[in-house]
């Protein structure tokens, strides 16, 4: 599921869909418009494999839990990974 | 009469009787001919003198004769000493006079300023000819000078020996009468009464033909297409004049029809916008599905599977991510729902304001259709314009097709009334015509003795006639005498009365196949009324005719010119033959 398996092809796993998803969060952004950039980046880099709304938050909470992301005032936030090191 | 070329013969004529001789000189073979010696010339030398025409036909215009300036000296009424006229053939156009007597009023108290000689141009001498040696007043419609002098001194070239009543073979009857009846004394304007009908019934007849015609025939047309024309062009008018009336000018057209462009614009956009948002509206409410159908049963598999490939990694408690998947779903509902609001409110606006836009809309648009602008308007007022201005013009063509198609009943109305008045007119003026027949057969009688001879005056259909007779048979050497009578008659009236100069000039062709007889009692006739009227007559005579007078006991002696033509080539009036 996070790593790609027989099952889940490798442009799908979530740790590659959390991964697009970040390249989305230059800045933050509202769930919404982060799934809508997500989903437009797919189609332009021709990852046509399906990725529902729920696979995509999946994809957040692995962020999550390794720290990469949280939600701050409803909007989504990278975590400087130097900054969550220092927070634990 | 002289020239500046020393080749010509100069003439001096005198009082009375004036006889140019042509004779034949003694080195002369039989194919030498006086013909052409230039007795026919010194007519035409008078009238190309005397203003005639200097077209291109006149012979002094041509090329032997142009580069000769010729001359006439003759008593002018108001000047004592001689007016010298001098014409030439390089400048037709203008003529000569010393003195200048062309003083531009004529009842100045000073005597005529007479030094100098001055260059007038051919028309004013021959209104100067007109007013002093015929007595012209200023407007004399019908009556010219020209004409006049023609009967004075006819022209061979113009056939002026064919009929006595016509100074050229083709003139009109009623020109001719005109002029005949000034010489006379006759009411010359009652005259020309028929040469106007003359020419009027000349342009109804081209008229007629033109109308018939059927590609010119539609320039007039005829009275009945031209009504039902007109009442067209009324209704047409009429239709035009009532849009005018009920036209409405509305201010700011312009600004109005950019409003209503506007709207639309408008409203085209909003249903472009609505496309989109409820494109998006759609799209939402599938999300709100989606966010829905979401389970958390996924979520425990992927943090286990998180503990096992990133381990080291994971930060977070299951209870965490846990939270935080429930509150990002919850706020994507939220926010999807608040979306979803947001675009149906939005929609709903846009709705109430479309319809707001269509009614705004549809009165602009009422408004633009009931009136006008300004432009509009006057484009309408020109073509209101323009068919007034066809229906006037129909109606001009309507009055002349009607005065064409009534002229003829007209003319010849007015043709019996003027006979009428001519013939009243002649009857009360018995005195000038009873003058003039008397005259007329006491010369007639000098020449053929005691034989009916009179002038038949009479108000004709066609013109007024001037007929002379004398009763004979119709020879040849009669019909000249008759004319030889009747411009002796004319003369001597005319000049009586004021109204004409005192010479008469005849060609030798008057006396062709004259009897001798004859020959001698008109020359002796004409050089005693020459005398006693104090008139000067001029006759060119080849000399063995005048041998066949003095035969029969003519003394020429007093008579004959100094100068004398011959037919050697030398012996001509202009000294060379061309």
């Amino acid at each position: 599921m996070i790593t790609p398996t027989k099952g889940i092809a490798p442009d799908r796993c979530l740790l590659a869909v959390g991964a697009q998803a970040l390249l989305q969060l230059d800045e933050p952004r509202t769930v919404s418009q982060t799934w809508a950039r997500l989903k437009a980046w797919r189609r332009e880099h021709h990852h046509y494999s399906p990725v529902s709304f729920g696979w995509f938050v999946l994809s957040l909470d692995v962020l999550y839990g390794i720290g990469a992301v949280e939600l701050h005032d409803d909007l989504l936030v990278v975590r400087n990974a130097d900054a969550a090191s220092l927070e634990c | 009469m002289s020239a500046d070329d020393s080749r010509f013969k100069e003439i001096a004529f005198q009082g009375g009787l004036n006889l140019l001789l042509a004779d034949k000189t003694e080195a002369s073979t039989s194919t030498d001919s006086r013909n052409s010696a230039g007795k026919s010339s010194l007519v035409e030398l008078v009238h190309f003198l005397l203003g005639a025409s200097g077209s291109t036909r006149n012979p002094f215009t041509k090329r032997a004769l142009r580069s000769i300036t010729f001359g006439l000296d003759l008593d002018w009424p108001d000047v004592t000493e001689t007016l010298k006229v001098r014409r030439s053939g390089a400048r037709p156009a203008f003529v000569t006079l010393q003195p200048d007597v062309t003083a531009p009023d004529p009842d100045s108290l000073f005597a005529l300023e007479t030094q100098g000689q001055v260059e007038v141009a051919i028309e004013q001498w021959n209104h100067l000819i007109e007013q002093k040696l015929f007595g012209l007043r200023d407007d004399h419609p019908g009556v010219s000078g020209r004409t006049l002098l023609s009967y004075l001194a006819r022209r061979v070239s113009a056939h002026g020996f064919n009929e006595a009543g016509r100074t050229f073979s083709r003139q009109p009857a009623a020109d001719a009468t005109t002029n005949l009846a000034y010489l006379l004394g006759l009411d010359w304007q009652l005259a020309d009464g028929y040469r106007q009908l003359a020419a009027r019934d000349a342009t109804r007849k081209q008229l007629r033909k033109a109308v018939n015609d059927p590609v010119w025939g539609q320039i007039v047309g005829s009275t009945a297409d031209l009504r039902g024309q007109i009442a067209l062009a009324e209704a047409q008018v009429e239709r035009l004049q009532g849009q005018v009336a009920a036209f409405q000018v509305v201010p700011e057209y312009e600004h109005l029809k950019d409003q209503a462009d506007e709207l639309s614009r408008r409203i085209k956009q909003l249903s472009q916008d609505d496309v989109i948002e409820q494109y998006n509206l759609d799209e939402l409410q599938q999300a709100v599905i989606e966010t829905v159908d979401v389970d958390t049963q996924y979520l425990q598999p992927a943090y286990r599977e998180l503990g096992i490939v990133l381990s080291d990694q994971v930060r977070r408690r299951f209870q965490e991510v846990e939270a935080f998947h429930h509150s990002i779903v919850r706020n994507r509902r939220r926010f999807l729902n608040e979306e979803i609001s947001e675009l149906t409110a939005r929609l709903a606006e846009r709705r109430t304001e479309r319809a707001r836009l269509g009614e705004e809309q549809a009165q602009l648009l009422r408004q633009l259709d009931e009136g006008g602008a300004l432009e509009a308007l006057t484009s309408l007022q020109q073509a209101l314009a323009r068919e007034q201005a066809a229906l006037g013009a129909l109606r001009h063509r309507y009055d002349a097709a009607q005065t064409l198609e009534s002229s003829s009943r007209q003319i010849t109305a007015k043709r019996i009334q003027l006979q009428q008045a001519v013939e009243t007119d002649l009857d009360e003026r018995e005195q000038q015509t009873s003058e003039a027949t008397l005259l007329f057969s006491r010369f007639a009688q000098a020449l053929y003795g005691p034989r009916e001879a009179f002038l038949a005056i009479q108000a004709g259909r066609e013109s007024l006639t001037i007929t002379p007779r004398i009763d004979s048979d119709n020879s040849r050497g009669i019909g000249n005498m008759v004319i030889f009578c009747f411009d002796l008659t004319l003369a001597v009236l005319a000049h009586r009365h004021g109204r004409g100069p005192d010479f008469l000039i005849h060609d030798s062709h008057l006396y062709d196949g004259v009897d001798d007889r004859q020959l001698k009692a008109a020359l002796q006739l004409a050089a005693d009324v020459t005398r006693e009227e104090n008139m000067q007559y001029i006759a060119t005579l080849n000399t063995d005719d005048l041998a066949k007078a003095t035969r029969l006991g003519f003394d020429a002696e007093p008579y004959a010119l100094q100068t004398i033509l011959t037919d050697a080539p030398t012996g001509g009036l202009f000294g060379f033959r061309y």
